[in-house]
């Protein structure tokens, strides 16, 4: 089977939440305490991390392409030959009155 | 969702509208192109081209010339033009806002969008059947697009042709 490109990783991956983010905790001190320590770490990850750059608004209108070349391309030598007019191609005219 | 595939596996010389022929070459006249007695130098391209003609004026031997576009895979679609590298700019052509362009899943992984391949509905080749017939053999197994997605892709190419420039518009609604 003719192979047109080479596979390439998936365009999305899949992220992983937090311990704790969508678990029930411990009541009593104890959770609290836990949650405490977990809403530390949110906070040292937020400050951490820096802001994503806005994504560019993409405008249509700037999204004009060109043709690509060839595969490849090379020359030949031919001689052409005329072969007259060309004439129309054969249509069965099958119209019910 | 789960992607189902676009393309089955065909092989043979007889043609049909949506059937991917790889390697096929186009040959172009010179400007000065003439025909006479001496022999002339002429450039030959090579690219992979997608059907167009319908599958009934082939079967029916009503077609001359066959009508094709080249496909390309994204990534060498992106290698001649960088500014489809912008996020967004596929899922536009996707989404049918480009009408020049029509996305058609990977044969092999559908599921993969990074693998799919974009067909140039502004150029379109004109190419002897009987050559194409002959390739066809020659090349052996090949991808033949599968309804309802090879109507789509028709429709694409219709809706690009039978666009109306207007000389004065409604003013956009902002």
């Amino acid at each position: 089977m003719p192979l047109l490109m080479p596979a390439l990783p998936p365009a999305t991956v899949e992220v992983r939440p937090l311990w704790g983010e969508d678990a029930p905790l411990p009541q009593g001190v104890e959770g609290r305490c836990v949650e405490a320590r977990l809403e530390e770490v949110r906070r040292h990850w937020s400050q951490r991390t820096e802001p994503a750059p806005e994504a560019e608004e993409l405008d249509l209108d700037e999204l004009t392409y060109a043709p690509l070349p060839p595969r490849r391309s090379f020359t030949v030598a031919v001689r052409y030959v005329h072969g007259g007019r060309g004439t129309p191609a054969k249509r069965e005219y099958d119209l019910d009155e | 969702m789960t992607a189902k595939p676009f393309w089955i596996s065909v092989e043979g010389p007889e043609l049909r509208q949506g059937d991917l022929l790889p390697g096929c070459l186009v040959p172009l006249f010179h400007p000065e192109f003439d025909a006479g007695d001496e022999a002339q130098t002429t450039v030959v391209d090579e690219f992979d081209l997608i059907v167009l003609t319908q599958s009934c004026d082939l079967e029916n031997k009503k077609a001359r010339v066959v009508a094709l576009c080249p496909i390309y895979s994204i990534a060498v679609f992106e290698q001649g033009n960088e500014s489809f590298r912008k996020k967004g700019a596929w899922e536009n052509v996707r989404k049918g806002r480009l009408e020049g362009l029509h996305l058609l899943a990977s044969p092999e992984h559908p599921e993969n969008n990074r693998e799919a391949l974009v067909v140039d509905l502004q150029e379109v080749h004109s190419l002897p059947i009987g050559y194409l017939s002959e390739h066809a053999k020659k090349v052996g197994p090949r991808w033949r697009l599968k309804s309802p997605y090879l109507e789509h892709f028709s429709q694409s190419f219709a809706r690009f042709f039978m666009r109306v420039g207007l000389p004065s518009a409604i003013p956009p609604y902002k």
